[in-house]
Order: structure tokens, then sequence, then C-alpha cells
């Protein structure tokens, strides 16, 4: 482990970020999907920065309940005081009240958890829900907090959902925020095509139909979902586990979704033209739903960097299209991003 | 991939897959190679084929190694029995550049001198006369973010120019015909319009988003395609030094643009105004698109107005450049904003191969369509399918499928009527 640290220093030399660690995380077992969305948010700089100011903070007042935001705020604050620039800590905290509050949500079934785990249909084990990890800790009573608001703040973004009754016309909008989008994807597509179609118009009719206010009756319609408000951190799960009826089961869809390192969003209510640039992929390795392994993939000043549980290592960017996924089914490569961090390069409206 | 070419005497399709070129007789009925060079090391990633090159090395080949070859294409056809083999070899064991060869590039009426493009955003002049040996220096890149021309420091050198280009990777150059203009994109989106005999910027422009792909020149110099990692195809006019159009229709990056030459408008009533082109792209969805573009449906902007939105256009930032004139000689355009680009829709789109395409050609007769696992298709024109068999469409599969390339790149084709 320590060779592995001094090799990426090594690879680094003179170039290596002053004040940055590079730190791979243990696994207790199973724990290798917490591990690599950990990576993602510990290197969301704007969060980062929130977060350890926020724990330095409430070090003083000391009386905050313990709850995950707390424990992340710990484990970040952990990684960053570190005197070595590489090495390997155990996210031990972190994990246990990780699952602690899933055995919590298991018994409430909180409507946001519900939609966590809808969003990832294939995966059941705690870990997996780490992905809305800090932001139910907003679910969970601590909405007092000022905390809230900027968590809210770098991730939570709005939709709307139009629906315009095709006898009177009426458009009814209805909001709602998000905190990441899930994507249903298509073989040989790309993110921008995947956005596209997540607010294509659907026409509701037939057994599906609206009820409109207007007409106070049962009406066909057209409905849309769009951005009304982009968030300043993008996250896109792409739904690669998808149940499939004919076998019973949840299937990996291996498909080849290429995601840019710029993207644009085209599907919003005004034209936004705001860009937002890659910082973070969390790759499924492997073959099916229920076994394989995650990995990460991260920006930090201008490098990019693997991780895999323990290990960091440096990669060059063009190694980022190895992880888009396979043109054809059966293929040798497993290695498949599945959910992508973008930050909005537009200035900030950090108050 | 795939590069189709004329040498006078029949035509031939030249193609690289996985670690080997390979030539096949374009007119044969089984179109099985006929000639090939297996590289040991690396693998060719770009060629371009001199159709006018009187005399010897005719047909360059570029590696992932950074190394490039020539070879005397022509002369070695002759000889059906004797294996190919590469004539001269630059950038010997990547002394001058070790990043690999994107693209490669004759220069048209060059006197056999050409271009190679770099990923890291270098561009070398060679001359195909001399030989590779010389002591090739050249002086340190002060500032990596500036572009920059650096003649050789020795008269022996070859090659005898650097042109530094951006920090990153260029992924395709492209001479205009007459050879007066350079045209380049890149990983930052920049498509770079230079005056090759001047060394000078002339224009050039940012993608919608993301890496620019691949790049092509209309005949007559007026119109450049780009594609990319925004989906769309682009159509920039040197004459307003700005994009006129985008192209709406892939799924997916587009990963060849090409215009067709032998397609000609058909006669109207009118002054004849309505100059028009067709094209083609290709994409990672694996689709090929065509598309016409015709001059009124580009110069007046569509400007979508904003929901709610008042109809007048406001002066926002990024939209400004447009109403401008002209932008000033020697200067790069940002990022148009959506609604200020007029919108294209393809006449026609077909998924033609199972995996993302890499190649596109226009022959008089056909449309050659390429893909990233090897696999050749020759469409045939309207008109000319009773020349093939009653299936319009001919697929040629090549010998090494087990090596896919991670990313081939299409050389310029250098397809001459």
């Amino acid at each position: 482990m320590g060779a592995a640290g001094s090799k990426l220093e090594k690879a680094l030399g003179d170039q290596f970020p002053e004040g940055e660690r590079y730190f791979g995380l243990e696994n207790f077992g199973n724990t290798c999907y917490c591990n690599s969305v950990l990576q993602a948010l510990y290197f969301c700089v704007p969060f980062r920065e929130q977060l350890l100011e926020y724990y330095a903070d409430n070090k003083n007042i000391g009386d905050v309940e313990e709850n995950l935001l707390t424990c992340l705020a710990d484990l970040f604050t952990q990684i960053s005081s570190q005197k070595k620039k590489t090495g390997v800590i155990a996210p031990k905290r972190f994990v246990q009240r990780l699952k602690k509050q899933n055995e919590l949500f298991r018994s409430y079934m909180h409507q946001k958890e519900a939609r966590a785990a809808k969003s990832d249909p294939g995966t059941s084990s705690p870990s997996e829900k780490t992905a809305n990890g800090p932001k139910n800790a907003q679910a969970n009573g601590v909405s007092k907090e000022p905390l809230v608001t900027w968590v809210h703040k770098n991730f939570q973004g709005i939709l709307t959902n139009e629906t315009r009754c095709l006898r009177c016309e009426t458009v009814t909008a209805r909001d709602e925020t998000f905190f990441d989008l899930s994507l249903d994807i298509e073989q040989n597509s790309s993110i921008t095509s995947c956005l596209k179609n997540f607010s294509s118009t659907e026409t509701l009719n037939a057994e599906d139909k609206f009820f409109c206010d207007k007409c106070c009756s049962l009406q066909e319609a057209q409905k849309r979902m769009k951005i009304k408000k982009p968030p300043h951190i993008l996250v896109i799960h792409l739904k690669r586990f998808k149940y499939i009826e004919q076998l019973g089961r949840y299937k990996k869809l291996s498909y080849r979704v290429v995601f840019p390192l710029e993207l644009k969003l085209s599907n919003t209510v005004e034209d936004a033209d705001s860009e937002y640039s890659l910082f973070a992929v969390v790759v499924h390795v492997g073959s099916g739903p229920n076994h394989g392994h995650y990995v990460s993939l991260v920006k930090s000043h201008n490098h990019w960097l693997f991780f895999d549980d323990e290990n960091v290592e440096m990669i060059d960017e063009s190694a980022v299209q190895t992880f888009f996924g396979s043109a054809q089914e059966y293929s040798s490569n497993t290695d498949h991003g599945y959910i992508l961090f973008y930050e909005s390069l537009a200035s900030s409206d950090k108050s | 991939m795939v590069n189709s070419n004329y040498d006078g005497k029949g035509t031939y399709l030249i193609f690289n897959v996985g670690d080997t070129i390979f030539i096949s007789d374009f007119n044969s009925q089984d179109k099985d190679p006929i000639k090939s060079i297996h590289f040991s090391n690396s693998n060719p990633v770009c060629h371009a084929f001199d159709p006018e090159a009187k005399d010897g090395h005719d047909l360059l080949i570029g590696l992932s190694s950074g190394d490039v070859y020539s070879v005397s294409l022509r002369q070695q056809l002759q000889d059906v029995g004797k294996k190919l083999v590469g004539a001269q070899h630059y950038n010997k064991d990547a002394s001058i550049n070790n990043s690999r060869c994107t693209s490669v590039a004759w220069v048209p009426e060059g006197d056999g001198s050409f271009v190679v493009a770099h990923a890291d955003g270098n561009l070398y002049v060679y001359e195909k006369s001399k030989d590779g040996a010389g002591d090739s220096s050249f002086p340190v890149i002060k500032d990596q973010t500036q572009f920059s021309v650096s003649h050789a420091r020795s008269s022996k050198s070859n090659p005898i120019a650097r042109w530094h280009i951006f920090q990153g990777s260029i992924n395709s150059i492209a001479f205009s015909t007459d050879g007066t203009y350079l045209a380049t994109v890149g990983r930052d989106g920049y498509l770079r319009v230079y005056d090759y005999s001047k060394e000078q910027l002339i224009c050039g422009g940012k993608s919608y988003y993301g890496a620019l792909l691949c790049c092509a020149w209309s005949g007559d110099g007026k119109y450049i395609l780009t594609g990319g990692e925004d989906d769309l195809v682009q159509v920039w006019s040197m004459e307003d030094r700005k994009v006129v159009a985008w192209g709406e229709g892939h799924n997916s990056w587009v990963s060849g643009v090409a215009f067709d030459p032998y397609w000609s408008p058909p006669t109207s009533d009118d002054t004849g105004e309505n100059v028009m082109y067709r094209f083609g792209s290709i994409g990672q969805d694996t689709q090929l698109l065509l598309w016409d573009l015709a001059m009124d449906e580009i110069v007046v902007p569509l400007r979508r107005c904003p929901p709610g939105g008042s109809p007048t256009f406001s002066s926002g930032s990024q939209s400004s450049h447009w109403d401008n004139s002209i932008c000033p000689v020697g200067t790069l355009q940002p990022a148009p904003s959506m609604r200020d680009v007029p919108k294209l829709s393809p006449l026609v789109a077909h998924r033609v191969h199972a995996d993302p395409l890499s190649g596109l050609i226009f022959t008089q007769e056909s449309v050659l369509t390429a893909c990233r696992e090897g696999h050749m298709k020759i469409w045939m024109r309207p008109g000319y399918s009773e020349n093939q068999s009653s299936n319009s469409e001919a697929l040629l599969s090549s010998s090494s499928k087990e090596k896919p390339l991670l990313s081939s790149k299409v050389g310029g084709s250098t397809y001459k009527g």
C-alpha cells in the first residue's frame, strides 16, 4: 500500500497539487460502491470545502447529533488533514453510520429513499444507497440545520413537468426538485441523446389520460419534463440495471453510452447554454447486476485518477473512453460508466 | 480507416484494422485484400494517399506510436506477387514526437511535402524527398497555450517545421482542395483554419461543447464540415467566418463528415442563386446521415424566441457575435448559443452497421461506410446498382476482426475523379 502511494507520488512528481491528498479507502466487504461514491464526493471541491468548513464550525459547538453528514465531514477532515500525501484510510465510522441509517430507512421507507432505491433497481446491498447519502441526512431530522441549504445549493435542481391538455390547450406545470437524473439508455448513444429522450414529449391517451382541472375530466394530453433550474453539480445516473420481465430478474445493460468531458443541457426551460465539466465517474465492473465491483475515475487539478478501494493510480484522460461500454452484447470489457458527476463551469452563485 | 484512391488504372481501397494496413482492389468482385503491411510494435491509425504523386512514395501511414511510414504503393501494386514494404520511416522510434499520430495529409500541390498531426497538439511538416535521419531538434515551446510555428534548426532536418496548435489532441486535419488553407479540429472543441503558406491563423470557432473529431472541406473551399462530441454536424462558412448551420440527427458523437463531390443540384428555374451542397455524416450511433445545404436556409438565422420572452432579440453576451457583421481575421469565436444557429435536418438517416462508424467516402458510383470492428459496406447510388449484384449492398468483412481498434481514424480521402 505504501509502495502504491509512493508510486503515485512519483508519477505526479513536482506536479503533485499542493495541499491535495490522494487516499485509497479500505473495503469492509461489499463497500466498494460506497468507497467509489465517497471519492467522487471528496473531489467535488465546492462540496468538500463547505463540508470541511461546516465540520470546523461545529467542532466547537460539539452538540450536533451524529448523522451521515457529520460522519462524512469527519471522514473528509481525516483525509484532508493527513500528513502524508497518499495512503489508505478506513472509512469505518461512516460505513457503520450508513448501515445504521439504512436500517432506519428500511422501517420508515422514506419517500426519498424509495426514489433512491428505484434509481438503483439492480442493487440491494445497503452500500448502494450512498449516492444520495449526504442528501438523505436532511430527511433524517436534521433539516433545521443550515448545512442542508448548501447541500441543496450544490446538488439540487428543479424539474418542471409540463402537461398540455389537448382539448383546452391549458398547460399545467408542476415543479419537483431532484438531486440526480436517472436516464434510460440505448445501445450506441450519447448522454446528450439520453437527456433528449428524458425530455421528449409523451402523449397521454387511452388508459393513461390526464385529468384536466379546467375541463374537469380525463383528457388526452402531452407531457414533457424539462429542467427549470440546472443544479451546480449535475449527477447523472445511467439505468444500466434493468428489470427484464421475460427473465424475471434484473439484467445489466452493457450498452456503449458515450459521455463527453464537457456537456451542455439542451432540455432546459430557458436557453441556458451553461457548460458542465465532467469531474468524476463511478464505474460498475462486471457482467451482471448481482455481482461485480465498483471503482471511480476522478479529475483533480487536471489529472485523472483511478480509485479502486485501497489503490489509487494516475490515468490518462484518453483512458476515460474505455469506460463507455460495449458496442456488442458479449464483450470482454465489463467496466462501464454508471454515475457521472458534472460541475457547472458558470460562476457559481455561492453567496 | 478507409481510404479509397484512384490511380488512373484502377481504384483501390486502403484501410487499417488492428495492426495491419490492407489494400483491396475496389473493382474486384470479392474485394479481398491483395496487399497488406503488418506492424509489429504499434497500430496504424491513419493514412493518406496522394493520387497526384508522379513517382515514388504516394501512401503515408501514421502509427499510434507516433512513427510515420511512406510507401510507394502504385509502384508495388504492379508486382502482384511481391510483399508490400514501407519505403521511408519518419519520426523513427518516436524520436521527434512520442504521442500518437492522429491524422496525416499530403499538402495539395505541395511538391511531396506532407503534414502529420499528433495527440499532443503538435503537427509536423515533412518533405518526402529528404530522408528522416538528420538532426531534428526544435526549440522548447515557451507557452503551451499559444500557437507557434518553429522551423528546424538544421537544414538537413526532416521534419522541416513544427506547428504547435494548442495543448491537447489534434483529432483531424484537412487541406482545402487547392492547398491554401489547413483546417484542424481537436480536443478543445475548436476548429482552426490556417493560411498554410503564411503559417497564420485565419479564423475558427468552438463547438457547441466537447471535442471536435472530424473535419472536411467543400470542393470549392467555401465551407468546412466538422463533427464531434456534441452530436452535431457543424457547417462553417469561410466567407462569414462563422458557423452557419448545425445539423441535428445523430444520437451519439459524429465521427466522420464529407461533402459529396459528385452530387449536383437539380437545375432550377431561378437564377441559380440557391446553390446547394450535399453532404454526409457518420456517427458512433452507427448511423449514416445525408444532408442538403441550401443557401436560403442559412442566410437568415432562424431565431427562436424564448418561451414567454419578448420577440425582440436580447443582445446577450454570447450571442452578440452573431450580429456583428464579421469577426476580425485571426480570431477564434466562442461557442454559439443554441438559439442563434439555424438547424438542419437530415434527408436520410440509416443505421448502416452494428458498430460505431469510423469511415465515410463518396465515390462516383457509391457511398462507402466503415465501422470500428473492421467491416465495410458499399452503398450503390441510384442508377448504378445494376452494375453490382441485385443486392445494392456489398459487405466486406476484414479478416482480423478479433483486433478491434480502440479508436481508428480516417485518413483524409484524396479521391480524385
